[in-house]
C-alpha cells in the first residue's frame, strides 16, 4: 500500500528540483557565505590576516598609509574567523555561495584602500 | 579512576606502573613491551575492547619511541591506556594481532608512519604508504619535515592471491569506478562467488596527523574537523573534548545542549542519505531520489541553524565558535517534525517494494564474532547484534539525560543495517525535537583553561558511522605534539572485506553502501 499511495502522491506533486541557474532557491538566512569587506571602515590592522586559518587573506600596506586587502576565495573555508576578529566590524558574511570562476586568479579579489593621499 | 578500574589494574599479574592522567575516566599505565600482548589478552577478558592504538616518537622528550594501546571498558565508562617504551636502536615490539585481531591495521600503520616494527604480525605488508614512498622513510618521526617531498621510489605491492583451478582475479580500480572516493579492490573469485577481497585504501592520505603537529589547538581544530566531509561535527567534538579533558574545562549547559543537537542533526542527514544510497545500490531509483529530497531538506535545516549545510566551523573549544541562530529554532522544530512524518511514509514506501526487500535480505552478512574480533563500531556493529554505542557506553554531553538505549538488529546483512539506520533516525528525530523544544538560555561560546604541558587524553563521540576517537598529546608549549585520529571508518573497513566473502560480485556495491564508510577519514 505504501508504494501505491506514494506513487499517487508523487504523480500529483510538483518537481522538487528547480531550473538552476535560471531559477534559484534563496539561501537560508544566516548562511555563512563569502566574507566581504566594507571598504570605508577597514584600517588595515590585519587582525583578519592573522586569524585566517588558511592564509587566504593578505594585506599589503603602502608607504602613504593606504594599502590593499586581498582575499582568495579559492582558499577560504568559510569559517568566519576574519569576521569574528575584525575590530572595526568591517568584514561581513554575504549570502553569496556561487564560487566558480573561469580562471584560478579570478577567485582572488583585491581591494585598494586609500591612504592619506 | 573508578574502583573497578583500580581493581583490574591491581589484580593483573603484569607489572604496570601508573602514570597521572588529566581526564577522570582514563587510566594510563606503563609496562614492558614484552608484556603488551598479555595485557591486551587480560583486558579483553575483563570486557575491554581496543579503542585506538597510537605510535609515538618521544625522542625529543626522552629519547625513545613508544606505543600505546587504549582500551574502552564499556561496563563502567573507563578507558585503560597501556603504554610501552621502545628503544630507538631496536624499534620492535611483539605484535598483538594474534591475541587481538582488531590491532592489525593500527600496527601496520605505526610501522609505516613511525617505523615501529610489530614482530610476528601476520600481515607485514605496507598499509598507509604506497609504492612511491622510499624504504625507511617514516613521515611521523619528529625529525621529518611536514612539507618536504621524499624522493620517489617504486616498491612492488603484492596483493593476496587465491590459487586453484578456475580461480580468477577481478580488479576494481585503480583507483575506483564512479565518482566516489578512491580505493582499489582486488577480488579472488570462483565463478560468481567472492572468495577473498583485498582492499587497498589510503589513496587520500593527506598527512593530517603530521600537519597539525606544532599547531595551536585552535588552528588544529580547523584541520581535524575537516578529516571527513560528512562526520565533521563528530570529529570536531572528539578533538575539542580531548583538549577540554586535558584542560579540565567544564562545558556550559548551552554548549552541551548545542553539541548534542549538532551530533544528532549530523546523524539524521547521514543516515537518511545512506538509506537512499542503499536504494541506489539496488537500482531502486524512487527510493534514491526520495531519500535525496529528505536529505536536502535536512541540510537546509542545518544551514538555517548554523549557516553551513555540512555543519562545519561551528564547534569550538569550550563549546561552540558561534551560537546557533535562535531565530531559526521555531521553524527548525516545525521542519524536523514534518521531515519525521515524511520519513516514516518514505520507509513504508521502500519496504513495500518486495523486490527491493528481497534484494537486501541476505547479502553482506557479518557475524557478531567478526565484529568483536575486528573491533567494529557503529552501524556495522549494531547491525550484527553488538550493542556498542559510545553515547551509552561512555555517556557524554546531554546523552545521559536522554534515556537512550542502543538499537540493534540481529541478522547482520544489508537489510539489518538499513532497518537499524531507520530506527536510529526515529530516535534522533525524538532527540532533536526534544532538544529544540527545551533550548537553554545563555551562550555556548566559551574559553577553556590552559592545557598543561605534556598532557594527553582521548576525545570521543559517536558519529553516524560509529565512534570517532581522537588521541591527543600536548607538547611543552601546550601545542599539538601528537594527534591520532581513529575514525569509525578505519575501524570498520576490515569488516567490509569479510562481509563480501561468499557473496556475488554484483552485490559488492550494495554491501559497500550498506556500511557507507568514508575513505578520506580512514586515510587521513
Amino acid at each position: 500500500m505504501g508504494m501505491i499511495r506514494s506513487l499517487l502522491k508523487l504523480a500529483l506533486s510538483k518537481p522538487a528540483t528547480v531550473g538552476y541557474p535560471d531559477q534559484m532557491t534563496p539561501p537560508e538566512r544566516g548562511l555563512r557565505g563569502t566574507p566581504v569587506l566594507s571598504l570605508d571602515r577597514c584600517d588595515l590592522r590585519a587582525a583578519c590576516q592573522a586569524a585566517c586559518p588558511t592564509g587566504a587573506i593578505q594585506i599589503a600596506k603602502g608607504t602613504s598609509g593606504g594599502g590593499s586587502w586581498q582575499i582568495d576565495y579559492g582558499g577560504c573555508i568559510f569559517c568566519g574567523a576574519c569576521i569574528q576578529v575584525c575590530p572595526e566590524g568591517s568584514i561581513v558574511s554575504s549570502d553569496a555561495f556561487e564560487l566558480s570562476v573561469r580562471w584560478r586568479e579570478d577567485a582572488v579579489v583585491t581591494h585598494n584602500i586609500g591612504g592619506a593621499a | 579512576m573508578s574502583d573497578q578500574a583500580r581493581e583490574i589494574i591491581e589484580n593483573s599479574s603484569i607489572r604496570l606502573s601508573l602514570l597521572p592522567t588529566e581526564a577522570s575516566n582514563e587510566v594510563l599505565a606503563e609496562c614492558d613491551r614484552s608484556d603488551l600482548a598479555r595485557a591486551g589478552e587480560y583486558l579483553a577478558l575483563c570486557g575491554a575492547s581496543l579503542a585506538t592504538m597510537v605510535g609515538l616518537d618521544m625522542t625529543p622528550m626522552d629519547g625513545e619511541y613508544a606505543v600505546e594501546y587504549a582500551y574502552s571498558v564499556p561496563a563502567f565508562d573507563e578507558f585503560i591506556r597501556i603504554r610501552a617504551r621502545i628503544p630507538v636502536e631496536d624499534p620492535e615490539y611483539p605484535s598483538l594481532t594474534h591475541v587481538l585481531p582488531a590491532a592489525q591495521w593500527y600496527e601496520r600503520e605505526a610501522k609505516d608512519l613511525l617505523g615501529l616494527i610489530p614482530v610476528d604480525h601476520p600481515d607485514p605488508r605496507r598499509l598507509v604508504l604506497h609504492e612511491t614512498w622510499p624504504h625507511g622513510y617514516h613521515p611521523l618521526r619528529k625529525h621529518v619535515s611536514a612539507v618536504e617531498s621524499p624522493p620517489a621510489d617504486h616498491r612492488r605491492f603484492d596483493y593476496f592471491e587465491v590459487q586453484g583451478q578456475g580461480i580468477y582475479e577481478l580488479p576494481v580500480g585503480p583507483i575506483h569506478a564512479g565518482i566516489i572516493e578512491p580505493g582499489h579492490f582486488r577480488f579472488s573469485n570462483a565463478g560468481e562467488l567472492i572468495l577473498h577481497l583485498d582492499a587497498r585504501l589510503f589513496y587520500t592520505h593527506r598527512g593530517i596527523e603530521k600537519l597539525v603537529e606544532g599547531k595551536t589547538f585552535e588552528e588544529a581544530l580547523f584541520i581535524a574537523e575537516r578529516t571527513c566531509g560528512v562526520c565533521t561535527v563528530s570529529h570536531a567534538v572528539s578533538f575539542c573534548s580531548a583538549v577540554e579533558r586535558m584542560s579540565q574545562a567544564q562545558l556550559s549547559p548551552a554548549a552541551t545542549w548545542a553539541r548534542t543537537l549538532l551530533l544528532e542533526l549530523e546523524r539524521l542527514y547521514n543516515h537518511i542519505g545512506d538509506i537512499g544510497n542503499i536504494c541506489a545500490g539496488t537500482g531502486f531509483h524512487l527510493g534514491t531520489s526520495q531519500g535525496a529530497i529528505l536529505k536536502e531538506r535536512l541540510q537546509r535545516l542545518n544551514e538555517s541553524l548554523t549557516g553551513h549545510r555540512f555543519l562545519m566551523g561551528i564547534v569550538g573549544l569550550g563549546g561552540l565558535r558561534y551560537d546557533l541562530h535562535a531565530g531559526a529554532f521555531a521553524r527548525a522544530l516545525e521542519d524536523a517534525r514534518a521531515i519525521h512524518r515524511d520519513f516514516e511514509a518514505y520507509m513504508d514506501t521502500i519496504l513495500d517494494s518486495r523486490s527491493f526487500v528481497s534484494r537486501i535480505t541476505g547479502p553482506g552478512y557479518v557475524s557478531a564474532e567478526t565484529v568483536y574480533a575486528l573491533g567494529g563500531t557503529g552501524v556495522a556493529a549494531r547491525g550484527s547484534g553488538v550493542a556498542s554505542d559510545y553515547r551509552v557506553e561512555h555517556p557524554h554531553l546531554a546523552y545521559p539525560d536522554l534515556g537512550l538505549t542502543p538499537q540493534t538488529e540481529l541478522t547482520g546483512d544489508v537489510r539489518a543495517r538499513l532497518l537499524l539506520r531507520a530506527r536510529e533516525v526515529l530516535d534522533s528525530f525524538g532527540i532533536v525535537t526534544r532538544l529544540l523544544e527545551g533550548a537553554p538560555g545563555g551562550s555556548a561560546v566559551a574559553t577553556i583553561p590552559p592545557v598543561p604541558a605534556g598532557a594527553s587524553a582521548l576525545g570521543y563521540s559517536e558519529s553516524p558511522r560509529g565512534s570517532n576517537v581522537h588521541w591527543l598529546m600536548a607538547d611543552a608549549e601546550s601545542r599539538v605534539y601528537r594527534l591520532r585520529i581513529r575514525s569509525a571508518s578505519f575501524a570498520n573497513w576490515p569488516i567490509v572485506t569479510r562481509a563480501v566473502v561468499e557473496n556475488m560480485v554484483p552485490d559488492f556495491p550494495l554491501i559497500n553502501k550498506s556500511f557507507e564508510l568514508c575513505y578520506a577519514c580512514c586515510d587521513r
